[in-house]
Formats: structure tokens, sequence, C-alpha cells
């Protein structure tokens, strides 16, 4: 079918667009910027915020332009002195109940509602007054939120209802009460968040934010008593250079080294070592279940978010997942047993703190299965915005930092490691590895181009020694959900599936630099970032985990073999069953 | 709009407020979603239309003609039309009209917290 154009006037010039487009579609093809708060791109589009507000000739009142529908003929003023005045008391009205605290605001810098004040020349509260009050609720271990902060544009709402289907948050109270909370104003850990925190990345302002670590981390450093270990994810170093002006997706490992060596931490190690004995063991767990006839299809435990979502959700069906630990709990179990051991450090003096693109792993490693013999697997969790943070805070210049590497010993990563950080990554790894092992050969194929991209669900079917395994690859709640009712509904045709609680992997986790609306609307930000990892992966000399000669060691030394005693006491976890939240 | 109606009521307001109060109240009107939103400003507006002298006055004078604003309202007297019957001062609740027998009386403002009873009760529409 033909597609169908109007054409419209905005500001005097004469736009054609695709029947069905907004004005602001429409508008931003003409390079005409309207603000817009509320607006997220195919997740709010709800013309709460009264922000985008234009002219439209022969209308009565304003119009908003994120929804309104472009027709043929219509003009449109996007900038005339009324529609500016009434778009600054609009901002005026937002900024008489916003809890004004740029200063000491996480989100300064980067918070929109700021980035209009400065846009409006806002200089004074125009209107003062009454200010609704709020406890900010820090209970959870992942996210804090401080209403006071809060401008309702329901961005949070709509991710966590539409793109997650969780529903964890919602609008309560009426009028100048209304309020974003939970079911009966209860605290996110006690209701079914699953601390993904897509929420934080979709909040424009500094209402949502993570629980931060960074002032303990900092005591740590400071105790000479205490041995510093540092960890990072595959995706924190394709976003990190974000937070300091540099483009989308570019990898600055080695500058991240030099960063976190010189704030003090006694080693750097890459938790792409640590995706790689996941994949050891994983890919051995899965081998296992083929030929013994486990339990099918094994669901992958990478991703904390999902694993809460699931044990609230489907407790039955916990057999499904994997018992590997998260790579970052198995490289933090490592660390305080055998790199503790070879290198005669008291385990109980080591701290281990990870940088991760996620909020979720900060409960993660707060859970009480997390540890071994008492010693917990990993002590602080840091998001990727949290390290932006500190290496501010030690007054690096980031972006002239040099080049550094990965200390040795477990430096070492392969490309199977790297990819972990997006959405089919896992799955790619662990067939590059379960393929070798089962067709008792070396197969010549890296790259499975099926498992990649951005659809929420992908799978495809691979012929593993005369085996068809059908695989698939989920990401984002909402499509997990569906796949879990496939397995309960007992017709999931699936052996292997890898699950991501984020929309896109960890590339676009909930700990990752929070992205502009106009910039998620403008541009692939996931993709950007996943390319990153992928050309990483490329460039790998080694790229499949069982070949990481610092796994041989590993195993020779000390885990013995894949899936033996020793690795299931620091590698693998169990999961219990947790209580959904019923309104009693 | 509310906190600023109460402003004026209460003889805090400047001349600056009826700018803002009008501003606020044409804008809401324009830019609002609902029919709610689009009607609620308009007591304010129809009462600016018409009756603007007297937000003036309570802005800049301190005065409200019709005695409505408690805190700023003013009782007095009018010593011409005054026959000191005394029934004003008889039905005051807090004793704040002062004089005495066949005497004119005077309302003590320290005192008084303008509830009109005198005002109802004069024979002679002598107060206001």
């Amino acid at each position: 079918m033909e597609e169908e154009f109007v054409t419209l006037t905005i500001d005097g010039i004469e736009v054609k667009t695709k029947k069905g487009n907004t004005i602001l579609q429409a508008a931003q093809k003409v390079g005409i910027d309207i603000p817009t708060l509320c607006f997220l791109k195919e997740i709010n589009e709800v013309g709460d915020c009264r922000m985008c507000i234009v002219e439209v000739e022969g209308r009565k009142g304003f119009a908003t332009s994120c929804i309104q529908k472009a027709e043929e003929g219509m003009v449109v003023h996007t900038h005339t002195p009324e529609v500016l005045e009434a778009r600054h008391i609009v901002l005026d009205l937002i900024l008489s109940n916003h809890k004004i605290e740029c200063l000491t605001c996480t989100r300064s810098g980067n918070c929109e509602l700021q980035k209009l004040a400065e846009k409006f020349n806002v200089q004074k509260i125009e209107y003062p007054g009454e200010m609704v009050k709020h406890e900010i609720d820090d209970k959870s271990p992942s996210i804090v939120r401080d209403f006071n902060k809060c401008i309702l544009c329901r961005r949070c709402i709509a991710t966590c209802k539409n793109v997650q289907e969780i529903g964890a948050i919602d609008c309560i109270e009426r009028g100048f009460e209304s309020c974003i909370s939970t079911t009966y104003d209860n605290s996110l850990n006690d209701v079914d968040c699953t601390f993904c925190g897509q929420c934080i990345e979709s909040c424009p302002t500094g209402a949502l934010h993570e629980k931060e670590s960074i002032n303990d981390v900092w005591v740590r450093l400071k105790d000479p008593e205490t041995y510093v270990v540092v960890q990072t994810a595959p995706a924190v170093r394709v976003a990190l250079g974000e937070e300091f002006g540099m483009p989308i997706g570019t990898n600055v490992k080695g500058k991240m080294v030099t960063a976190l060596k010189r704030m003090g931490f006694n080693k750097v190690f890459d938790t792409n070592t640590g995706a790689d004995l996941t994949i050891m063991e994983e890919a051995n767990e899965f081998i296992e279940r083929i030929q013994n006839g486990g339990v099918l299809p094994m669901i992958t435990s990478c991703s904390p978010g999902w694993v809460r979502f699931a044990e609230k959700n489907y407790g039955e069906l916990l057999s499904h997942l994997s018992s590997c630990k998260s790579p970052h709990q198995m490289f933090g179990a490592l660390i305080k047993s055998y790199f503790a051991e070879k290198y005669g450090i008291d385990k109980n003096k080591i701290c281990i703190v990870s940088v991760m693109p996620c909020i979720a792993k900060k409960y993660e490693c707060s859970r009480e299965e997390m540890e071994v013999d008492g010693v917990r697997d990993v002590d602080y969790v840091l998001t990727t915005r949290e390290l932006a943070r500190m290496i501010k805070q030690a007054n690096l210049d980031f972006t002239e930092l040099e080049d550094s590497d990965f200390d040795e010993p477990m430096g070492e990563a392969s490309g199977a490691g790297a990819i972990f950080g997006t959405t089919g990554g896992v799955m790619e790894a662990a067939i590059r590895t379960a393929i070798d092992t089962l067709e008792g050969k070396n197969v010549e194929q890296f790259e499975y181009k099926e498992v990649r991209g951005e659809k929420g669900i992908k799978e495809t079917t691979l012929q593993i020694a005369g085996i068809d395994v059908k695989i698939a690859v989920v990401s984002g709640l909402a499509n997990a959900r569906r796949i879990m009712e496939q397995i309960k509904a007992g017709n999931s045709p699936y052996h292997f599936v890898e699950i991501m609680a984020c929309p896109g992997g960890c590339v676009m986790g909930g700990g990752q630099p929070i992205k502009s609306s106009k910039v998620r609307a403008t541009v692939d930000v996931r993709k950007l970032r996943a390319d990153a990892l992928y050309s990483i992966d490329e460039k790998s000399v080694i790229r499949k985990s069982h070949e990481n000669p610092v796994m041989k060691q590993l195993y020779e030394e000390f885990l013995e073999k894949q899936g033996s005693h020793v690795a299931h006491k620091y590698l693998h976890t169990e999961y219990g069953a947790k209580e959904k939240y019923e309104i009693t | 709009m509310l906190e600023i109606l109460e402003k004026l009521c209460n003889g805090e307001a400047s001349e600056y407020d009826i700018y803002r109060l009008e501003k606020l109240a044409v804008n809401i009107k324009k830019a609002s979603v609902c029919g709610l939103g689009q009607s609620a400003p308009n007591p304010v507006l129809s009462t600016l239309r018409y009756f603007r002298e007297e937000f003036k006055e309570h802005a800049i004078e301190k005065k409200c003609r019709t005695n409505e604003c408690k805190k700023i309202a003013k009782i007095e007297i009018d010593p011409e039309k005054c026959k000191a019957c005394g029934l004003c001062q008889r039905n005051c609740p807090v004793e704040a009209i002062e004089g005495e027998a066949r005497e004119k009386r005077v309302i003590n403002q320290e005192k008084c917290i303008k509830c009109g009873t005198c005002i109802a009760s004069c024979p002679f529409q002598a107060i206001g």
C-alpha cells in the first residue's frame, strides 16, 4: 500500500510528512525544536505536561504537538509570544512544586527540567506557594524515590507498565495530592518491583535514582588495611565515556582502567573474564541437561532483575533457571578464594567493588545466598553513573587519560565475554562453547546473527551434533512473561533461552548514563553501544570462552572441572520463590 | 491562583500579583487539557474584567469595599448617622464597641473581629 502524506505549514515552512505523524515529528524533520518534558518516544505519548503546546490556526486553545496528528493544510505556529508565555507559565507551575536543590542533586547537569529552566531563562520561582511533601523512600537496596522532585510526567509509570509490564507504580491520590507511588504507598522494596531501573532511565529529573555506594567505596579505598579490588562489566566501557561528553558507543576501556588505578584500587579486573567463567559453567550445565534429560528449556540467570521477576511471578518454574551465579558474583567469589590464596591475601580484608550497568546488581549482591563460607562474594556495586561521578570527584581529566590494561592474572577475557553486555550476547557466547564441546571439534563459526538485534524475542534453530537445538533470546520483562507463560502452559518449543530484564540487554541497563528523551527519540542508543561491544569481540584474538588461557589455568589450579563440587560451591547458587505483593 | 487571591484578601499582595494572577488565569484557560482546566480560571477572569478597580484597591490601598475580606476590612460607625442607641454595643460578641450611654459609639479596631453583627443590628445603617 502506498503511504499517504499530508502537507502542513509550520512557522511558515511547508512540511510534507507521513499521515499519522504528529506535529512534533513534522517539526523535527525541518529542524524546528519544540520543547518537551513528559514525551518519551513510543513509551509515553500522553500530552500531559503541556510543554510542547503550539498554536494551530483556527483552533480554540493550544494543541499539544507531541500527540496532535498533523493534518492536511494545518497552519502551525510554534514560537509566537502567546505560546512562549504559556509554556513559560507551564514551566513556572511545575517549578512551583519542585524541590529545587540542584546543587546537591544527582541529576544536576543532566536534568531535563533544569535544561528547560535554563532555556526559558527562569531567574526566580514565579509562583512560590504550598508544596506537596513526601517522605523519601530509600528502603530498597537499589532505588531511591524522592517525590519532592517529581513533576508527574508519568514516564516511569509508562515504562514500568507498558514496556516491562510490571506496573509496580502508578498515580495515587487526586488533585494537588497526586503522586506517583506504589499500592497503598508502600516502599518499592515491598511490592513487585524487580529493580530493573528502567524507571530511572526514563525520569527527566532527580526524583528517581540509584542508592549510591560512592561514599562507602571511598572509605574502603582510604583504609590501608583493605585490599580493594574492582571489576567492570562489559557494558560499562562502551557507555562511561558518554558522561564525559564522548560519543555514544565509544569504547573507553583503557581510560577507565587508568582512572580506576589512579583512584587507588589495588587491582582492576575485567568482569568479561567472569563472563567467560559463567559460559564455561552455563554451557556445561546446558549440555548436561540436554544429555541427561534435565529440565528444559534452560534459562540464563545473569540478569538479577529477571531473576527477581521469576522468583516473584513464576516460583514453580525456577528449576528452569541456570544455577550459575551472574558473572560478577562468580568472579567476586573467585577473587576471595583462588586469588586470595594464591597471593596470600586475607580474604576477609578484600573488598570487591563491581562497576555494573545495572541497579538490580546492588540488590543481587545483598542477597543472602551470595556468599561462600560467610564471606560475601561482592561488597559493593557501583553503577556506570556512579563511577563517572567518582572519576569527577577524583579530579581526573577523563578524556585526556592514557590507556592501560586490566591487571593480571585475571585480566584476560575472550570476545565472548565482551558481548555479554548486549541482548543475545550470552546466548552467542554459550553457543560458541557448547557447539565445540558437543561436536567435539573446533567449529569455525563465531557469529550467530539471528540472536543479534533489537527485537524483544529472537529465535532460531541450530543443528548441533545431530540435535535440533531451538534457542530464544529475550530482552525486556514483558517479553520474558510471554516466554514464561508458554513454559507454564507446557508448550515451549525451546531448549535454551536467554533472558535479560532490560530491553536491549545490559547496554541499556538501569545503571547506564541517562539519555534525554530527545536523544532517545533520534538516536538508536542501544545499537551504538551494542555495536561497540561486537567490535571488541571482532577484534579479539580469542573469541571463545573455553579457549581463554585464564579459564584453563583456573580449572587446572582450582576448580578441577566444569560443574565440579568446588565449582558448585563458589559459582552456583539457588533460587527461592518470593512472595508476590497481595492486597490484604 | 488561590494563593494569590488569598494574598489579595489578606492585604499582602502588590499590583504585580494582579498581573501574575491574570497571566496565570489566561494561560491555564488556553493550555489546559480538559474542560475543567479550561473553565476553572473563568471566575477569576470575569471578576477581573468587571471589578478590576476593587482588585487594585485590595493591592494598593489594602482596602476591601464590602468588608468581606476580614483581614483588611475596617468597620466604622458613621458619627453623623449614629443615634447613640447602644444596640450595636449590646450585640457585639467581643465587646469591641466603646462609649457611654447616650453617647455616640466608636469601634475599637484592635478588638474588632469584623463579624458584622453590629452592621446587622444598627437600625440607622450607621455602621459599615
